[in-house]
């Protein structure tokens, strides 16, 4: 303790110094998003190195629910095939193509308040910012910073992302956000309370954004309860277990940017 | 040691205004932004106390940087010179020519050595705003510090003189 003492008053100088200047950059990275992203894209390079030796570990030990969890996708798969209606009907035609991309997780957290996934895809395999990411039964995120062989997603369990999506019974639109917490359930607040909804209703993505295709599923309704202006707190339990993520899509709209730009249109007026 | 926390401390707004309303505005071939406020810096008596050089610079800084709306960037450039200052001096300054309390000044330790105090601590506080800035080092921003680095020198050169001949 002595010690310590004297060490804290020999260097007294120095150690402020560091202090001041730690909360000055501290400051500086809490405001400025372009240099704390150059901060993260340069970590990720080294960060994402680590992440992925520790992968590979975990990847073996995850051969069995993996098998398992592509004989379930295969299996849908099939079925979406077998569905396919043979006549083509112009109402029916998707506006949008969208491309998909596997990725592998090596890096996800589920107990912070705003979470992010890192994959192991990066700029080399075409992978840019914005791109949505998705599993055959949810959601994932978006990405968030791309570097050469990493990227980095936001989590559905992030503070600011939200998804457009619509009920199937009744095509009703809303908007989906993770309320902190609990990494199972995910809440929409603008379903009016007039609609006729029940526990069970499956609801998947819409058809507005640009960057997920229409009808990914995202989950079944909860629970759900009535607020004083007039809407419901619907709480959707997620199908996609966020803590057992291993393999990803990520998906490119090959029409996002003409869409884009023609919306951008409107708001420059 | 009362009088010269009060003296620069009142130094502050009126260093702080004249950053920010003048010289922030005044913008020579586009791009060259020369700071006056690291002369409150530089003249800092030799014997004032470590812990009141950092924060005084910090609280400096800070204020910069919050009329240009964008925290951390001055705070950080003038912390470290002010980190740096006590080292500098000990190497650019002649020994003894320098009473304890003495500010730090053009006549007091000549033009020499003057310049050459000022411009090194000058071109590290650029060197530092600029590559936060963009977050790179090329050759660019090598010669936006230099030019930079070299109007603030003259500008803080002028203040000195006008300083001098009003005494």
């Amino acid at each position: 303790m002595h010690n310590l003492l004297r060490f804290i008053k020999i260097n007294q100088f120095l150690l402020l110094f560091l202090v001041i200047e730690g909360f000055s950059v501290f400051l500086l990275l809490k405001n400025n998003s372009y240099q704390a992203n150059t901060v993260i894209k340069f970590s990720t390079q080294y960060t994402g190195f680590i992440h992925n030796y520790t992968a590979i570990f975990s990847n073996y030990i995850a051969l069995k629910e993996t098998n398992n969890y592509l004989i379930n996708e295969n299996a849908k798969l099939h079925a979406l095939l077998k569905n396919e209606t043979s006549f083509v009907d112009s109402t029916l035609i998707k506006n949008k193509t969208f491309s998909y991309q596997s990725a592998k997780i090596i890096n996800n957290s589920i107990n912070k308040r705003n979470n992010f996934i890192t994959l192991n895809k990066g700029a080399k395999h075409g992978i840019k910012e914005g791109m949505g990411v998705v599993t055959h039964n949810g959601v994932i995120g978006i990405i968030h910073s791309v570097s050469e062989n990493y990227s980095i997603v936001i989590s559905l369990l992030h503070r600011k992302s939200s998804v457009g999506i619509k009920m199937i019974k009744n095509n009703h639109n809303g908007i989906l956000k993770w309320e902190g917490f609990d990494y199972t359930t995910a809440n929409i607040t603008n379903f009016p309370n007039h609609l006729l909804i029940n526990k069970g209703d499956t609801i998947i993505t819409n058809n507005h954004s640009i960057v997920f295709p229409e009808g990914i599923n995202i989950g079944s309704i909860a629970d759900f309860e009535k607020d004083e202006e007039g809407y419901y707190n619907v709480k959707v339990a997620l199908f996609e277990d966020f803590n057992q993520l291993n393999f990803v899509y990520v998906i490119h709209s090959t029409e996002a940017e003409e869409q884009q730009n023609l919306e951008m249109k409107i708001t420059d007026e | 040691m009362n009088k010269l926390y009060f003296k620069y401390l009142s130094l502050l707004p009126i260093y702080i205004l004249l950053q920010v309303l003048v010289l922030n505005q005044v913008l020579f071939s586009a791009y060259i932004n020369p700071f006056l406020y690291i002369l409150l810096i530089i003249s800092l008596p030799l014997k004032t106390p470590k812990w009141f050089l950092l924060v005084y610079a910090f609280l400096l800084g800070f204020f910069i940087d919050l009329f240009s709306s964008s925290l951390g960037f001055h705070s950080t450039a003038s912390v470290l010179i002010a980190f740096l200052k006590p080292l500098i001096s000990k190497i650019t300054i002649p020994y003894n020519i320098l009473g304890e309390m003495d500010k730090i000044s053009l006549q007091k330790i000549g033009a020499k050595a003057y310049i050459t105090f000022s411009l090194l601590l000058i071109l590290i506080h650029n060197s530092c705003l600029f590559a936060l800035e963009h977050c790179t080092f090329n050759f660019t921003i090598l010669s936006k510090v230099i030019s930079s680095s070299i109007i603030t020198l003259i500008i803080i050169l002028i203040t000195q003189l006008f300083i001098w001949n009003k005494k």
